[in-house]
This record gives C-alpha cells, sequence and structure tokens, in this order.
C-alpha cells in the first residue's frame, strides 16, 4: 500500500571512458495499492528499473521514495532491500531448490522470527488463497511452472509487503496457464490490496492486469498513461509498436479544399472528403495493426463477406489489392503477410483464413483505427486523425 | 557393409584394448605396493617385486607400530587445516561472489598466483617467521604454515564452485530480508555442499601429502608427519623392502581410503583447480 | 598473506647474489634441468593426456569411464614421497621391473643407478604421475564439446583419428592451455620425488632442490635468491594462465 515516486532515476554502466546508459532520467508515480505497468522490449531497461525499485541495485543518479520517505539517493541506497518490506517474483522463480515448498514461503517469516504457530497459520491462509496446499511438502524441482509460480508468489506475499514485484511473471508459463496466472494475481492484488508493479515485454499482460502503463524505450521514459490511453493515443511510433504489431507504411498526406490525398507509397492513393484543417501536405507514416484490417478474395466486396465486423461504427475504406507471400498461424487467426512497393516491405492483416500464397486481395482499413505520425519524428500527429475522421 | 562393420567393431575393441593395457601399466606400482607390503623375510629375498609371494601381516605390523604415532600426528595437523581452510575459504568465496570490486579481483587474482607458484620458494622467510613467533617445531606452527599455503586454495576452489550458484536465488533471499549470515547459512552451504565436499578432500589429501612443509618445521621425531617418517624407509641395499612398501602403503592409506570412497569429489576438485570452472 | 612473507626477505637479497649463484655451476646445470623437466612432462604429458583422454572420451559405459579415470588419476592421491619409494624399488635392477623386462628382451637399463640414467627415470616418474591429470583436463574439454557435432561427423562417416585431429583438437584449446600451465608448473615444483628417491644429489638436482641444499648448508641468501629465481619464472608461467581462467571465472558471472 505503499506509494512509489521516481525522480530523474539513471542507470550508467561501463567505464567512465564508454558509458553505458541503460536507464537516462526516469520519473514517474506508482499510487498506493495501484497495479502498475512497465512495458518495454528486451534491454530496454525495465528489468533494470524494477531492481532499482527492489533494492537490488543502486541508481547512478535520482532519487526514489517510498511514501515520501528516500529509499535511494545520490548514487547510494539509504534503505537496503532487506529492509523495504518488498515482495519480488522473479523470472524464474527463484525458488529454493533446497527446500520444500512450505519452508520456501516460511523463509522471510523465519527471517522476522514469527512463531510457527504463526507461520503455519499465514501459509495455510496463503495456499487457500493461491490453491497450493497439496504441494507444500514438495520440493519446487518435483512441482510444474504454474505450481512453482504460485509458490513464488506465496513467498513474496507472506511476510505482507507494502510492495509486490512481479518481474516477467509469465513468461515462462504455457498459455493456458498463463491466463489463469493473470487472474489470480489480479483477484490477489485487489483483495490484498497491494502495490503491485508488473515488469514485462508482452503487452497482454500490461492490458490484462495495468490500470497505468509506463513506457520505456532504450532506457528513456516515453509515455506513461492508462493502456487504453496508450492504445488510443501513442505518443509515437516507439510506443504504439511496443504495445502490440502495428503495420507502418509511408506515405504523403496534402489537405485541400475539403480532400485529403492520401498517399500510401507503393499501395495506392486515397481521395476522402475532409472539412478539417487548413491546408498542409506533409511526409507521414501511416500506421495501422493487423487487427484493424481485413481482406478479401475474388475482388469480392467487404460488406458481402464474413470479415465485416458489422458491430463497429468505422467505416472500412478500401486501400488497395495487394499479393499475398505467407500466412503464419496465430491463436486462433491467420496472419497473413502481403507484399508491396519497390523496397518489398510486408503488409500484415489478421483473417480468419489462411489464403495461399502468390493470390491477389483487397485489403481494407477501419478508417477510425488509423494512425498518422510525422514521417520524420514519429511523433503522433493528431490533428491529422481527426482530418481523417472529419 | 559387413566388411565395414568389422572394421567398427574392431576399431572400438582395439580402443579398449589400448585402454586396458595402459591402465594395467599405471596399475603396477599400486599393485606393488599391496603385494610387496605383505611379503614375508622369506618372499622378499627370493622374489622380485613384480612377482607375488606366500602372504604375511608382519611387515605392516612392524612398520605399522612405528608408523603409528606418525599416522595420529597427521590426522591431527591435517583435519583442523582442510576444516578451516573449507569453511572460511567458502566465507571467503561468498563475499567475491557477492561483491564485485577492483579490491576483490586483485585480491583474487593474487590468491590464485599464490596458490600455483610453488611453496617451496617461501622456505627462509616460513622458517623464519615460525622461529620468530616462536611456534618452530609446533602443533600450532604446522597448521599455522599450512594454513598459510591452503586457505588460499579453499577460497579460490569454493570461489569456483559457488559462481555456479543461480544470482536469482540469493538476490531473492535478500528482497526476504535475509542477512548475509542467513544467506550464508541456509542458502549458500546447502546448494554448494558437494563442492565444500570437494574442497574438503581436494585439501585433505594435498596436505596429507606435503612433504617439504612438515619436513622443514618440524624437526621433533616424536611430531613427525606420517610422510615425512616414511623417507627413513628409503633404505639402499640389504633392506627388506617389504618394510619399505608396507611404510609406503600405511602412510599413504589415509588419502587412498578416501580416493576409493570418494574419488569423484577429488576429481572434481582437481578438474575445478586446473581449469578455474565446474568442468 | 604469501606475498607478505615472501616480500620481506627478497628486498634484503641484493642484485649481486643472483650473480653469484649464476657462476655456480651446480646452480647452472639444476637451472637447466628443470627447465629439460618441464619440457619433457609438458609434450610427454600432454601427448599421454590426449591418448588417455580420447580413449576414455570414447568409452560408452559411464562406469568404465569412472573406473578408467580413477586409475589414471589415483597416482595423485599417493604422496610423491610413497611413489618415490615405490619406484626406488621398481626400478631397482636386481629385483625391479628389469626382472620382467630381461626375459622380454626389452631393454633393461640401470634405472637410478647410473648418473645418466636416474635423471630420466625420475622424469619417466612424473609422466606416471601426472599424465593422468593432463587426461582429467582433456576429457573435460572434450566432453564440452556440442554432443550434434560429433553427430554429425558420424554421419560425414568420418573415422576415429580424423575425429580426433579434426574436431576434438581443435576444440580442445582450453584443455590444452590448462595441461600445458599445470604440468609446467608441477614439473617445476618436484621436490620429494628427487629428493625421497636420491636424496640432494648432483645428478638430479633441480632448482627447489638446490635451494633446499644452499638452505641445508646454511647459505641462506643463495637460497632465497635461488627461491626468487624459482618464483619469478614460475609467474611468468602463471599470471597470463590466472588471468586466461579469471576471464572466464568472470564471464560466468
Amino acid at each position: 500500500m505503499v506509494k512509489i515516486k521516481l525522480e530523474g532515476i539513471e542507470k550508467i554502466f561501463g567505464k567512465k571512458s564508454n558509458p553505458f546508459y541503460a536507464l537516462k532520467d526516469i520519473s514517474f508515480e506508482i499510487k498506493s495499492s495501484s497495479f502498475f505497468g512497465i512495458l518495454g522490449a528486451s534491454g530496454a531497461g525495465k528489468t533494470t528499473l524494477m531492481r532499482i525499485i527492489a533494492g537490488l541495485e543502486t541508481p547512478s543518479a535520482g532519487k526514489v521514495y517510498f511514501d515520501n520517505r528516500i529509499v535511494s539517493a545520490d548514487g547510494k541506497d539509504i534503505v537496503p532491500v532487506e529492509e523495504r518490506n518488498v515482495g519480488m517474483v522473479f523470472q524464474n522463480w527463484a525458488l529454493y531448490p533446497h527446500l520444500s515448498n512450505y519452508e520456501n514461503i516460511a523463509f522471510p517469516l523465519k527471517v522476522l522470527h514469527w512463531s510457527s504457530a504463526d507461520i503455519r497459520a499465514r501459509i495455510v491462509e496463503l495456499s487457500d488463497i493461491l490453491g497450493i496446499k497439496e504441494i507444500l511438502d514438495k520440493r519446487p524441482g518435483q512441482t510444474s511452472g504454474g505450481q512453482q509460480q504460485r509458490v513464488a508468489l506465496a513467498r513474496a506475499l507472506s511476510k505482507n509487503p507494502s510492495l509486490l514485484l512481479l518481474d516477467e511473471p509469465f513468461s515462462n508459463l504455457d498459455a493456458n496457464t498463463k491466463n489463469d496466472a493473470r487472474s489470480l494475481v489480479i483477484n490477489i492484488q485487489k483483495k490484498l490490496g497491494v502495490t503491485t508493479v508488473i515488469v514485462s515485454h508482452d503487452p497482454s499482460d500490461i492490458f490484462s492486469l495495468a490500470e497505468e502503463v509506463a513506457v520505456i524505450s532504450s532506457g528513456k521514459l516515453i509515455q506513461t498513461g492508462t493502456p487504453s490511453d496508450l492504445y488510443d493515443r501513442p505518443l509515437n511510433i516507439k510506443v504504439a509498436t511496443t504495445l502490440g504489431e502495428m503495420n507502418l507504411i509511408n506515405g504523403y498526406i496534402e489537405l485541400k479544399s475539403g480532400i485529403m490525398n492520401l498517399e500510401l507509397t507503393g499501395i495506392s492513393k486515397i481521395i476522402l472528403k475532409s472539412d478539417y484543417g487548413k491546408e498542409q501536405s506533409k511526409a507521414v507514416k501511416i500506421g495501422i495493426r493487423p487487427e484493424d484490417l481485413a481482406l478479401t478474395t475474388e475482388g469480392k466486396d467487404l460488406k458481402a463477406t464474413e470479415e465485416a465486423d458489422t458491430s463497429s461504427k468505422g467505416e472500412w475504406i478500401k486501400l488497395g489489392e495487394l499479393k499475398t507471400d505467407v500466412s503464419n498461424y496465430s491463436q486462433g487467426s491467420f496472419l497473413v503477410s502481403t507484399i508491396y512497393g519497390v523496397n518489398k516491405s510486408r503488409l500484415n492483416i489478421i483473417s480468419r483464413e489462411a489464403i495461399p500464397s502468390g493470390k491477389s486481395v483487397t485489403i481494407y482499413a477501419r478508417r477510425d483505427r488509423i494512425k498518422i505520425f510525422d514521417g520524420e519524428t514519429g511523433d503522433y500527429i493528431p490533428i491529422l486523425e481527426k482530418a481523417l475522421l472529419a | 557393409m559387413k566388411n565395414n562393420t568389422f572394421i567398427l567393431k574392431a576399431r572400438k575393441s582395439l580402443k579398449y584394448i589400448i585402454l586396458s593395457v595402459v591402465a594395467a601399466l599405471w596399475f603396477i606400482p599400486v599393485y606393488a605396493l599391496v603385494v610387496d607390503g605383505l611379503k614375508t623375510t622369506i618372499g622378499v629375498l627370493t622374489t622380485p617385486v613384480l612377482i607375488p609371494s606366500t602372504f604375511t601381516f608382519s611387515a605392516m605390523e612392524t612398520v605399522g607400530s612405528a608408523l603409528f604415532g606418525p599416522i595420529l600426528n597427521s590426522i591431527a595437523y591435517v583435519l583442523p587445516v582442510a576444516i578451516i581452510s573449507t569453511f572460511f575459504g567458502a566465507m571467503a568465496a561468498y563475499y567475491f561472489y557477492k561483491v564485485t570490486s577492483f579490491i576483490n579481483t586483485t585480491i583474487f587474482t593474487i590468491i590464485s598466483i599464490a596458490t600455483f607458484i610453488p611453496y617451496q620458494i617461501a622456505l627462509v622467510p616460513l622458517i623464519k617467521l615460525t622461529v620468530s613467533i616462536g611456534i618452530y617445531d609446533s602443533t600450532y606452527g604446522l597448521i599455522f604454515a599450512f594454513l598459510i599455503f591452503y586457505l588460499p586454495t579453499g577460497a579460490l576452489l569454493m570461489s569456483i564452485f559457488l559462481a555456479v550458484l543461480p544470482k536469482t536465488t540469493l538476490e531473492s533471499a535478500r528482497v526476504d530480508g535475509a542477512g548475509d549470515f542467513t544467506i550464508f547459512r541456509r542458502i549458500v552451504i546447502p546448494l554448494s555442499f558437494p563442492g565444500m565436499i570437494s574442497t574438503f578432500i581436494f585439501i585433505l589429501i594435498e596436505t596429507w601429502n606435503n612433504f617439504f612443509i612438515p619436513l622443514v618445521l618440524i624437526s621433533s621425531a616424536n611430531k613427525r608427519t606420517a610422510i615425512v617418517a616414511l623417507e627413513s624407509y628409503t633404505g639402499g641395499y640389504g633392506t627388506l623392502y617389504n618394510d619399505s612398501f608396507a611404510a609406503a602403503f600405511l602412510s599413504s592409506i589415509v588419502p587412498l581410503i578416501i580416493f576409493i570412497i570418494l574419488g569423484r569429489y577429488f576429481i572434481r576438485g582437481l578438474v575445478a583447480f586446473g581449469t578455474g570452472s565446474k568442468g | 598473506m604469501n606475498s607478505s612473507i615472501l616480500v620481506p626477505h627478497p628486498i634484503y637479497v641484493g642484485f649481486a647474489m643472483y650473480s653469484i649463484i649464476f657462476h655456480d655451476p651446480s646452480f647452472i646445470s639444476a637451472f637447466d634441468r628443470t627447465i629439460i623437466w618441464a619440457i619433457v612432462l609438458v609434450l610427454g604429458g600432454n601427448a599421454i593426456g590426449v591418448i588417455i583422454g580420447y580413449t576414455i572420451f570414447f568409452v560408452n559405459n559411464k562406469k568404465a569411464r569412472t573406473i578408467f579415470t580413477s586409475i589414471f588419476v589415483y597416482p595423485l592421491a599417493i604422496s610423491s614421497a610413497a611413489v618415490a619409494v615405490i619406484w626406488t624399488w621398481l626400478f631397482n635392477i636386481h629385483s625391479g621391473i628389469n626382472t620382467v623386462l630381461g626375459p622380454l628382451h626389452l631393454p633393461t637399463p640401470l634405472w637410478l643407478d647410473s648418473p645418466t640414467t636416474a635423471f630420466p627415470s625420475l622424469m619417466l616418474v612424473s609422466l606416471w604421475l601426472y599424465s593422468g591429470i593432463s587426461s582429467l583436463f582433456y576429457l573435460a574439454s572434450f566432453q564440452n564439446i556440442n554432443a550434434s557435432i560429433l553427430e554429425s561427423a558420424r554421419v560425414d562417416s568420418a573415422g576415429p583419428l580424423r575425429v580426433l585431429v579434426k574436431i576434438l583438437l581443435p576444440n580442445a584449446k582450453n584443455g590444452f592451455i590448462v595441461s600445458t600451465a599445470i604440468l609446467f608448473l608441477f614439473a617445476w615444483r618436484i621436490f620429494s620425488l628427487s629428493y625421497v628417491s636420491l636424496g640432494i644429489n648432483p645428478f638430479t638436482e633441480t632448482l627447489v632442490l638446490k635451494m633446499f641444499s644452499y638452505y641445508e648448508t646454511s647459505y641462506y641468501s643463495e637460497s632465497s635468491a635461488t627461491g626468487m629465481v624459482v618464483a619469478v619464472i614460475a609467474a611468468i608461467v602463471i599470471i597470463p594462465y590466472a588471468l586466461f581462467g579469471l576471464k572466464r571465472w568472470m564471464k560466468t558471472d
């Protein structure tokens, strides 16, 4: 239930002559009892950030506050990790292999000199919530990945920590176990009200669990906000792509007298009615996610096929015709890959059926899901998007 | 096709044959050790070293009573050294493992170098030191000298064995609030226990077999180690070699028994010692 | 701790002392002999180690592998002094191995009894002693090679000699470096083997023995100087080796 504040956090590795900034100028706040997510690609620096919050790494510069109390400042740990009352679930769970699951969960309580009776009561309570009663006497090595994770969670929660840290906790689980684990975690968090931070590279972890998210890329904080904020209004291309796969098409927009000329280089030129904005022309990158595209075969109209999402309010724009390359299977749908342009760029579309290679398909895009980014800086241009919808 | 399998089989058995022949050659000294230590006087006078003869324990008994004291001395010197070197070496290794700093790396390098340099070069300073402290020719002096040379070995070997411990498990214990001693006691020792056994046995055998240091530091006959006492059995012509072999056997009996029972730990220690990794 | 004991003393040994010992013919011959021993042990030990390591590597039965490995390594568990006692008798021209070699029409040298064959005999014993550890290192190296590479070679019908030369050895660089460094250092520090067999003997004296004999005859400064020579040359070998090992140790961090 602790509130966390980070001010100007920096982490430098390497020699003075050749420093590597793993983290640069990171500042944000985590509200008490909230579920906070840190999202970033591998190597972006998110695990380093979590370890700094835990106290396993010392920030080279900047301050860390727990509830307005300084725990790290000026390159020193004022409160060491042993005293921060943090529970942490490591990516590989880091259970003590030579102790039974019961003893694993009991370990932090033994350190705090709890009586055996109190320890037993606590573990019974936790094992009920987490469903691990039957495996308490086993060793971690004798239980499955999902069970080990629940034991690790129990150990992290046993001492009633004020902060719970989850470092990529689901990456070692298979798809089904992942969903069970996610719902377990979110229920516990609501029930106990413990401030929880999850670090992950998987956007679905973030979307299913976090109330607020910080997006880290190359050691820098790009954007914070709720998951839907980030999804609908990403600050730039980096944020948009970190949140999920997105097609990026180079293009050109020209606005004049009620018309928008939208050129998708290598695909087509589209003319749309637009009553918005003054005249301007700009080099842009058009971003559209595979799930917001649809395709039809044999030149059929979109509305006539099952591909049309009749529940959506968005209008479908026809982008053009392209030839397919490969179709990849992913969790119940197919990712159909088409090729366009002189550089043989790819445009990926989610489809309910696999399309054989070399076929001609017509691509449609949802008008309200097209994101427009500046062609040079990659920054999000909401004004042009409004123009698109007007 | 048939020819090929025949060649393959022939090659395989050839390897086995070569290996077995060479292994047999390697085994001869131990064979001689046992066979000749058990020979009667007549056997010694009539048969050559490699040919067995009638069994008797008389040589073993005579030599055994003479070596009994030195063997007890060896145990008394060697056991504390092995225990202390392993235990404190493990603590030092844990510290090296936990804290990576320039000083630590330097100390570790110095220790590695010190372990491999022939310890005999410290002869004169060592004697001067023990004499000046007043522990020359004493149990404490020998244990002290052994520790100087073998404690670094213990730290080195334990560092190698600790290196394979997963760092996240130790970090997890820190997050759980455990201090260094708790982590060392409850996690490091149980998880690195086989490595501790290897280190312990390695040092035990090396110190037991050490000839030079006790030779130089102990002058009283009643404080001699088994191996130093062995020297008086080399003898020239006319000596009955069953005494020599019995002496060699009895003074080596502790390391030999350890090697037979716990040999794989000794071998792991050797591999770690040389390659600097768990192999 | 070791260094602090070493450091004060060498300061007392002036540079003049080094020129004195380097003019002592017995020191020079001891020096030469130690170098020869190191070379012989490194070359011979590596060769035998490779062969033994190679043959053990292909033994399929795990238990058999352990037994064979133990047979070649057990000499290290025996004190060098005991080894000296055993081999002194094995080398005895009346009752030793000559009694078997003779009837087989194999050469029957005088072993330790002749000034010319005494030193080579000791070197032979050291090969028996230390080849085993070399084979251990090679075996460890071979076992670290990715199994699929060897299977690939079998699919390509490679013969055993080709596998040894083209696959095992190139990938056993580590084993070679470690084996060479350790064999060198073992040769350098040999003491009880010579001392217990033949005492301080002008025909088998090595540097460590020379150092000891200086000490016994109260030439303390000469003894320390000799010790420093031993230490310096050993350090020249160890330091790159320790740094090499340290790099690997740091990598696993």
